[in-house]
């Protein structure tokens, strides 16, 4: 059996990771020990410096501030090839909360301005006048596998895709892209959740998962162990129990 | 004449309440008297907009407004404030109503009021003030507030250039505000032994509210807030402040301004920020260090955030958290770490219950350095609540604590989370949970005790 040894990136720790998003590279890692698999994972701080992101296999974004996102959006213009040539050779990218709004084509804000975003897929985000924040729950299949994913949503943006682009998931209980049912945005690798915080620890099926992609990318003779998790799956039940007996928003 | 009705409907319902319900009514009646008439608040007479001073921002709001009354009143000053933490439209309408004469005169030498961050463009465009004190723009209660910057925006819709503003030196956010007026008074806090930096290889600074790159600190005081420098524009904390807290000795809780020595009311790092930004202002209003620092010596606050509770033979020591507010968390967090005995830890996270819908939201808890804690020797964790118990437990577990030291109580129940800590072989147990639940265990604890 072959040594598993995967890259991963952090982007940008210091300037988004406004939800306890940095709990998800601790669950990366946490998640590959108990696989067997050697995770290396960088850090990179500043979006002016240029990155060779096709040599990592997983791309994590966290939520950011949409100031922020517009910010690091500019910066990262110019190695957008570098994103896009990533994006076509498999590297997965997780972008969490907010920062869905890098990939989009266009971003407006609630003053009516609007931003180029860095155009990865069909979509636009608008800026919403008020903050959103509820339970998040929807069904998805991630890489050949279906599953649930139970997280929280603060809406800062709503998200419209354009006809052809497919949506991560279905909303099972809460808000999504922007109330109509879809979640989320998924091409190539690219998973796109508004689902923000610690979203691999609520969810590690979705961790595992990700890790056996990248596996399978790399044409891995492997066969990982069977992991269960007990009280990932009392949380995500007890949260649906929360949800089945909770007052009902009115949209 | 609408208006002096209207007042008289509002001190009527502000006496009733006080006769069936003496605690409540911060805010009641002022909620009312504002739905008859939107712009009721701007009529009031006798304020005069150079002495009113806005205390606004995330953490330290009520304190801090406590403080300076307390400071303004020991130096003779008669001070209307807003001292019971109803800081939105409706409770400063309730406080005017409370102060005021039948006829809509208010009489005070200054009007201090505590202002909700988001609520500050409502109540400003009725009461203006020329002193404007943010302590800190930091994460807190995301549901309403969103992300910190959505603050920011609400804050930069009403400050302007005429104000005086007082700003924390070491708190980029607030600290940015200095744009935005000609008159800035600075405040902050020394570096002290409680004074840290952050080494750890997924520690998050934060991004400069100029430029967005990456914020350095060179010491933090509280999460987030210390001497800081951004390497890529120069927006930095001031080298010399106005006002800056030093020669700190948590011990004999003393420290020194300008050589002046204060007496610390509360020995903890989070409430030095509280207690310098109340020296600036009441210096910038013309008190001598001296007279402030009296004042310092006789300082209860309200509600203090560590109580005792008394539970058959064991005494159970409870520190008080603001729901999805990870600077109250850390502060809580460090409170216990700095106890190294062995000990019993038991956190009670809950669903967020602030308006509907309600929602299980605990990544705050991430957003906390919880390794202090678990290098202080504790013998058991105990999650509790009813739904988000699980939540909180994996806190923990993610962070490398063995899950058997973990006990989940899926259970809001007093009796059952008192007993499983009582069960423990251990005397020395920390709790940390939301007012609420814990009003809740006190009264439990107290009816029990009662009934042996």
């Amino acid at each position: 059996m072959e040594s598993i040894k995967l890259k991963a990136a952090f982007l940008y720790p210091d300037i988004f990771c406004l939800n306890g998003d940095r709990a998800n590279i601790t669950a990366l890692s946490n998640t590959a020990i108990k696989l067997g698999v050697d995770m290396q994972i960088d850090r990179i701080n500043l979006p002016d410096e240029m990155i060779d992101f096709a040599s990592y296999d997983i791309v994590y974004i966290p939520s950011g501030e949409l100031k922020y996102i517009l910010m690091v959006a500019q910066a990262l213009r110019r190695q957008k090839d570098r994103l896009q040539k990533a994006i076509e050779s498999g590297t997965i990218f997780l972008l969490t909360g907010t920062s869905v709004a890098l990939f989009a084509e266009k971003i407006t804000r609630d003053d009516g301005s609007v931003y180029e975003g860095l155009g990865l897929a069909g979509y636009e985000c608008r800026e919403r006048a008020t903050v959103y924040g509820d339970d998040l729950i929807f069904s998805a299949t991630v890489f050949g596998e279906e599953m649930n994913i139970t997280g929280c949503q603060i809406g800062m943006i709503d998200t419209f895709l354009n006809e052809g682009t497919a949506p991560l998931g279905k909303v099972l209980y809460g808000y999504g892209n922007h109330g109509k049912g879809d979640e989320g945005i998924l091409f190539n690798n690219c998973l796109l959740t508004n689902a923000l915080g610690p979203v691999l620890i609520k969810n590690p099926w979705l961790t595992v998962a990700m890790i056996k992609q990248v596996i399978h990318n790399n044409n891995m003779d492997v066969a990982l162990p069977a992991l269960s998790w007990p009280i990932e799956e009392s949380s995500a039940k007890k949260i649906w129990e929360f949800i089945e007996n909770k007052e009902k928003p009115k949209r | 004449m609408r208006f002096r009705i209207e007042l008289f409907l509002g001190k009527a319902i502000i006496w009733l309440i006080s006769k069936i319900a003496p605690n409540k009514g911060t805010s009641f009646p002022g909620k009312i008297i504002n739905r008859l008439d939107e712009k009721f608040l701007g009529q009031f007479r006798g304020i005069d907009n150079e002495k009113v001073i806005f205390v606004t921002g995330t953490n330290g709001k009520s304190t801090l407004t406590n403080l300076l009354f307390h400071i303004l009143k020991k130096n003779g000053y008669n001070v209307v404030a807003n001292l019971e933490g109803a800081n939105q439209k409706c409770g400063v309408t309730t406080t005017l109503m409370k102060n005021a004469s039948m006829s809509g005169v208010v009489r005070g030498e200054y009007f201090l009021f505590e202002i909700d961050e988001r609520s500050m463009y409502q109540i400003y465009r009725h009461v203006k003030a020329k002193h404007v004190v943010v302590t800190n723009i930091q994460k807190d209660q995301v549901q309403r507030n969103g992300d910190p910057d959505y603050i920011v925006r609400h804050l930069e819709r009403v400050i302007d250039k005429d104000m005086i503003l007082y700003l924390n030196n070491d708190e980029p956010r607030s600290k940015a505000f200095e744009a935005m007026s000609d008159d800035v008074h600075y405040f902050g806090v020394d570096e002290n032994d409680f004074s840290y930096q952050k080494t750890g290889q997924w520690d998050i600074s934060m991004p400069c509210p100029r430029c967005g790159r990456p914020v350095e600190f060179s010491f933090l005081n509280i999460e987030n807030v210390g001497k800081f420098a951004c390497l890529f524009c120069g927006f930095a904390s001031e080298k010399n402040p106005e006002v800056s807290v030093g020669k700190i000795d948590f011990t004999l809780g003393r420290f020194y301004v300008e050589g002046q020595s204060f007496e610390m009311p509360y020995h903890v790092p989070f409430m030095l920020y509280n207690y310098s930004a109340a020296i600036a202002v009441a210096k910038n209003l013309g008190l001598a260090l001296e007279d402030i620092s009296s004042a310092f010596a006789t300082f209860i606050n309200i509600g203090g955030r560590i109580e005792t509770l008394r539970y058959g033979k064991k005494d159970i020591k409870y520190i008080r958290i603001k729901q999805e507010n990870p600077e109250t968390l850390q502060s809580a967090l460090d409170s216990v770490a700095a106890d190294n005995n062995e000990k019993v830890f038991v956190l009670g996270l809950y669903e967020i219950v602030d308006f509907v819908p309600h929602y299980t939201n605990t990544f705050y808890a991430y957003d906390c350095d919880v390794s202090k804690l678990i290098d202080s020797n504790v013998k058991k964790y105990i999650c509790f609540s009813e739904y988000v118990c699980y939540d909180t437990a994996l806190r923990f577990i993610n962070e490398g604590v063995e899950p058997e030291k973990v006990m989940i109580l899926p259970t809001k129940d007093a009796r059952e989370i008192f007993k499983a800590a009582l069960e423990q072989d251990c005397d020395n147990i920390y709790l940390i949970t939301w007012l609420k639940t814990f009003q809740e265990i006190k009264n439990f604890v107290r009816q029990d005790n009662k009934q042996q």
